[in-house]
């Protein structure tokens, strides 16, 4: 797996910053995440990847791509989610990091991590996931450039929430590995999303900002 | 009365800006299943989402449903369309 850049993330104020900047410009015109992350497609087919092919950019080993589809765990206003991905050099070779989901008007629900099969992933322990968020940093051309920016900013905002969120997907999936062999456990379709924690933007950012909440 | 840093201050300013044009967004279409294909092509969303299969899309060829992993990232090594 390449080493994305391992360079420090952002701090909490300057990711802040970041996602405050571009929802505010999205939000100008009207949009929000989740219809940004369509990119401007005339039709939100479920399960299609958006945008198709995902956005890929090899110089940060960083994969992300948005879609939707039915889960048992599915929150129901849930309109869609990001998964995001490190990626190696080899053919195939990448790594599920975490998913974000978004409701309808763009605001984030909840991270959450996916068992081994959602994605057919080569799977990495949590440390080395945490290693490779930190340098999740997507970098794109074109319409899809301020959502990649903004993921980028939401993960350096979120870095201690999804560390905890990895830790506690290995810790339920060692728990369970008492009982169940390996390959059955991370191939059990009865379990997709291992761990979630449900997210609150604008408090998150209130905080941050020394706003008292309304 | 709590006391923001200069550094906060920028970010208390364009959150309460944010908070209020967040307002007027308008939520996005719900997802919904494909049109059906015309006959004879494959389905839309395996098409663009997952089109040589999961897991090792450029590897040795390892038989498996086709949208057995649901999320699997797009196939980067695949050949391009058109």
């Amino acid at each position: 797996m390449r080493s994305a850049a391992h360079r420090p993330a952002a701090d909490p104020l300057t990711a802040a910053r970041q996602v405050v900047a571009v929802q505010a410009r999205y939000a100008a015109a009207g949009l929000g995440l989740a219809q940004a992350a369509l990119g401007g497609a005339a039709r939100f087919d479920t399960l299609r990847h958006y945008p198709a092919g995902d956005v890929i950019d090899r110089a940060n080993a960083s994969q992300f791509y948005y879609h939707a589809h039915g889960s048992r765990r599915r929150p129901a206003a849930e309109h869609g989610h990001f998964h995001l991905f490190v990626r190696g050099s080899g053919p195939g070779d990448f790594s599920h990091l975490v998913a974000l989901s978004l409701d309808a008007h763009g605001w984030p629900l909840r991270w959450f991590t996916t068992n081994r099969w959602v994605t057919g992933e080569r799977w990495i322990d949590a440390d080395t996931a945490i290693a490779a968020l930190a340098g999740f940093r997507p970098r794109t051309h074109g319409r899809l450039a301020p959502v990649a920016a903004w993921l980028s900013a939401m993960v350096a905002l979120y870095a201690d929430t999804l560390a905890a969120l990895l830790r506690r997907r290995d810790a339920v999936l060692a728990r369970r590995l008492r009982t169940q062999p390996a390959q059955a456990l991370f191939e059990d379709r009865r379990l997709d999303v291992v761990t979630a924690t449900r997210v609150s933007l604008p408090r998150r950012l209130q905080r941050l900002a020394g706003t008292p909440r309304p | 009365m709590k006391h923001r840093s200069a550094r906060q201050r920028p970010l208390a300013e364009s959150l309460s800006a944010l908070l209020l044009t967040a307002a007027l967004v308008s939520p996005a279409a719900q997802a919904a299943d494909p049109a059906p294909a015309p006959k004879g092509s494959a389905s839309a969303p395996a098409k663009a989402g997952n089109p040589c299969g999961p897991a090792n899309p450029c590897g040795p060829a390892k038989k498996k449903k086709k949208g057995d992993n649901p999320c699997a990232p797009a196939n980067p090594c695949g050949p391009k369309k058109g």
